[in-house]
């Protein structure tokens, strides 16, 4: 199974931090399915799940893959693979109303809250 | 008073004799360009000869806000400041934010032209219909925040708005820039140094009227649509959030973050300079829009650590970051920003003075500046004392370092001599943006073939990234496939250059912000050709509009030919042109002569422009009805 690094820039609760994780994945794995894989994990990077996909900005090895072709792009061992949030320029929708960053921003507030809670 | 939107009044103000007068810019000439920066283009070929000394008393400064400039139409609050400009003796626009623009609307003038010079130091008080000339030697020398301050004492009003020169204006640094409404630089070019050459410290504004749109109604309602869809993009948001900076952590895991004078193009812990860092760390303290913007990417900061003093300034931008920053190899959060400070407070364009210094920190490295010769200074990479010391030398010329440096890159390189041009990262004369146009092509062929030298604030190309759906979509409907979103083919490069070129154009004369028109897309042709109908009560369409950006910017082409530039100065920074790409992703691009070539031939033939000389054709200026206004330029 190829071995990825996954680094996630600006999804936790700092904006400027580099979440980055080392990961196996199934031979075929494209940066698609990644992502979705990503999205529905119930870790740490469930606010992926909330936030659009197209404000989302994909790099394999810091070259940009463009979101209609990350399903084509099929991952190989060793390979760098970076998710940012669009820093400037572009549309970018919420499958679910409301700008993508409110709903990021309300689910960080929520987790902080529940960490709260839990502490 | 309430005016009509399309009087287009120009004041005029001689400063040699203290006279001022009224006149009028034709309704032809609004439609033929737009307002603003084009009939700022048009007034400053009209009225600036060939051979002018861009510092003497011949040359013009004009403000001119856009057409729909105080109007609610989002984003719309730009001013272009026009003239010949001291650092490369060519045509220079700057275009600038803030609330000076529609202040002036109010006062009832379109356009501000200042002529000559005076005798000694004046500020220019316009209260509405009020004009006058006033002494201004007690604010000579002193910083723009203080200059500011004590005129809004003196005029008794803390509503004016001011656009002002610090000391680097005055001594005629060739990258010093005009500041408005205390944190908005009008900044390239050495556009401050003219207004100093002029004695002329300031221009302060109040204007109580207003305007009138021929069909409100409708101007409201699009307006506020647009409004809306903008303030629903993604980026206006992250816009709103860390400002232009928060491009900073992609540039560098893409490997294309200018860095050690364009040496390299990563750093370390980039994201210290980051928006992101910026509010992560509590540095932000508020956030401020220009005139009739949703977005409201201005920011301001606070330092933390205080390493260099209590700094609160407005947020460093994308380009003050690199520039001031990674470019010299800093990535001290607080540096840049009191870096940042010090340039405002001078009045001095930072992306300039960060080339500048990091020249000169290359030249050191290298063994070319050395000693007494760079005023014994250790001018290492990363070297923050030396940065924040060179800065007040560069404002002040003081020194002969400090002189020298003032001058910018190229003419200091001329006085060092050996390699030392191929390190001054400039073009024309003008210090390049932090794009990297190795491996960006339609930003290196827009550098190239700017009118003011290689920068990114009269062409933005980002769309060629395809980093959305909509930038794809857009260059899709300009090259007919949406596969040409990638920054490093050649293919079809000149379409989307033309495409930005006219667009922006248009943009600017009608006062909209770039961010909204070709970064986000939400002011796109089609809404500034309406909104512009309904402001003029005129049937005016997309395809109109456009060729009215055209005709912007092949008058501007005009200036420049009259004045002796030809293809061989649409060229790159010589490291651009000559030294790969050394790491990351992009390794190995460069933008060479022969491929800079190509670009350029596909370029000239697309606009009707002679592939030789890059002078416009008669059928051209004809096409465009300009031949009437620059028959002297056509070749018999």
């Amino acid at each position: 199974m190829p071995e990825i690094t996954l680094r996630l820039f600006g999804f936790g609760p700092r904006a400027s931090g580099f979440d980055t994780v080392h990961r196996s994945v199934a031979a075929g794995t494209t940066v698609r399915k990644l992502w979705e894989n990503l999205c529905s994990s119930a870790d740490d990077t469930e606010l992926l799940a909330r936030i659009d996909e197209r404000s989302v900005v994909f790099l394999v090895n810091g070259t940009l893959i463009h979101q209609h072709k990350t399903n084509r792009t099929v991952l190989k061992d060793g390979d760098t693979v970076t998710c940012m949030v669009l820093a400037i320029g572009g549309q970018g929708y919420s499958q679910e109303g409301g700008d993508s960053w409110g709903s990021a921003r309300q689910l960080v507030h929520q987790k902080k809250e529940h960490q709260e809670q839990s502490s | 008073m309430i005016r009509d939107i399309g009087a287009q009044g120009i004041l005029n103000v001689d400063l040699s004799s203290g006279r001022t007068w009224l006149d009028e810019a034709p309704r032809e000439d609004l439609l033929h360009f737009l307002g603003g920066r084009g009939i700022n283009a048009k007034l400053l070929y009209e009225r600036v000869p060939q051979g002018t000394d861009p510092l003497g008393p011949d040359n013009v400064l004009i403000f001119g806000p856009g057409t729909l400039t105080g109007t609610s139409a989002p984003s719309s609050g730009r001013t272009s400041v026009t003239c010949k400009g001291p650092a490369t003796g060519l045509y220079l626009k700057v275009s600038v934010g803030g609330h000076l623009g529609a202040e002036l609307k109010y006062a009832g003038h379109d356009y501000v032209v200042i002529h000559g010079r005076a005798e000694n130091p004046v500020f220019l008080w316009i209260d509405d219909d009020s004009v006058e000339l006033r002494d201004a030697r007690h604010l000579w020398g002193l910083g723009t925040r203080e200059a500011d301050r004590l005129i809004r004492e003196e005029l008794g009003d803390d509503e004016i708005q001011v656009g002002l020169i610090g000391p680097a204006g005055e001594n005629r640094v060739l990258f010093s820039c005009i500041i408005f409404s205390l944190y908005n630089s009008a900044s390239r070019g050495g556009i401050g140094a003219v207004m100093g050459s002029k004695n002329l410290k300031a221009i302060a504004v109040r204007g109580t009227g207003g305007l009138k749109l021929a069909e409100g109604e409708q101007f409201f309602e699009l307006a506020l649509r647009t409004r809306k869809e903008l303030s629903e993009d993604a980026g206006s948001e992250s816009l709103y959030r860390w400002g232009t900076s928060g491009s900073i952590p992609p540039l560098n895991e893409m490997g294309m973050l200018a860095s050690y004078n364009f040496s390299r193009v990563t750093i370390d812990n980039a994201e210290r300079i980051s928006g992101q860092y910026l509010e992560d760390e509590g540095y932000l303290t508020g956030r401020e829009s220009c005139f009739s913007c949703s977005t409201a990417c201005h920011r301001f900061v606070r330092t933390k650590e205080h390493a260099y003093g209590v700094v609160q300034d407005s947020g460093p931008e994308l380009e003050t970051m690199l520039s001031l920053g990674a470019e010299c190899g800093i990535v001290d959060t607080e540096a840049v920003i009191k870096s940042n400070q010090l340039c405002n407070d001078y009045g001095l364009d930072v992306i300039s003075t960060g080339h500048v210094i990091s020249w000169a920190m290359e030249c050191y490295e290298k063994g070319l500046l050395k000693g007494k010769q760079a005023d014994d200074l250790d001018l290492h990479f990363g070297n923050v004392e030396s940065q924040l010391d060179l800065i007040g030398r560069i404002a002040l010329r003081k020194g002969l370092f400090g002189d020298l440096l003032a001058n910018g890159t190229k003419q200091a390189a001329e006085e060092v001599g050996g390699d030392s041009w191929k390190w001054a990262i400039q073009a024309k004369g003008l210090e390049q943006s932090a794009c990297d146009t190795r491996t960006a092509k339609s930003y290196a062929l827009a550098f190239a073939v700017n009118p003011r030298g290689p920068d990114h604030l009269m062409t933005e190309c980002y769309a060629e990234f395809g980093v959305t759906e909509e930038a794809r979509a857009l260059i899709k409907e300009i090259t007919g496939d949406e596969e040409y979103a990638d920054p490093t083919l050649l293919e079809k490069r000149s379409d989307i250059v033309r495409w930005h070129e006219d667009c922006y154009a248009a943009s600017d004369a009608l006062g909209f912000c770039a961010f909204t028109s070709t970064a986000a897309y939400a002011v796109n042709p089609r809404n500034m050709a309406k909104l512009f109908s309904y402001a003029l009560g005129v049937d005016f369409t997309e395809e109109q509009l456009m060729t009215a950006g055209r005709r912007i910017v092949t008058l501007e082409r005009c200036f420049n030919v009259r004045e002796g530039a030809r293809r061989e100065d649409d060229v790159l920074p010589w490291r651009m042109m000559n030294d790969p790409v050394p790491e990351g992703p992009t390794q190995g691009l460069v933008t060479d002569q022969k491929t800079l070539d190509r670009l350029l031939d596909e370029y000239y033939q697309m606009h009707g422009w002679d592939p030789e000389s890059a002078i416009p054709s008669k059928k051209t200026l004809e096409m465009l009805s300009l031949l009437g206004l620059c028959s002297e330029i056509v070749a018999d």
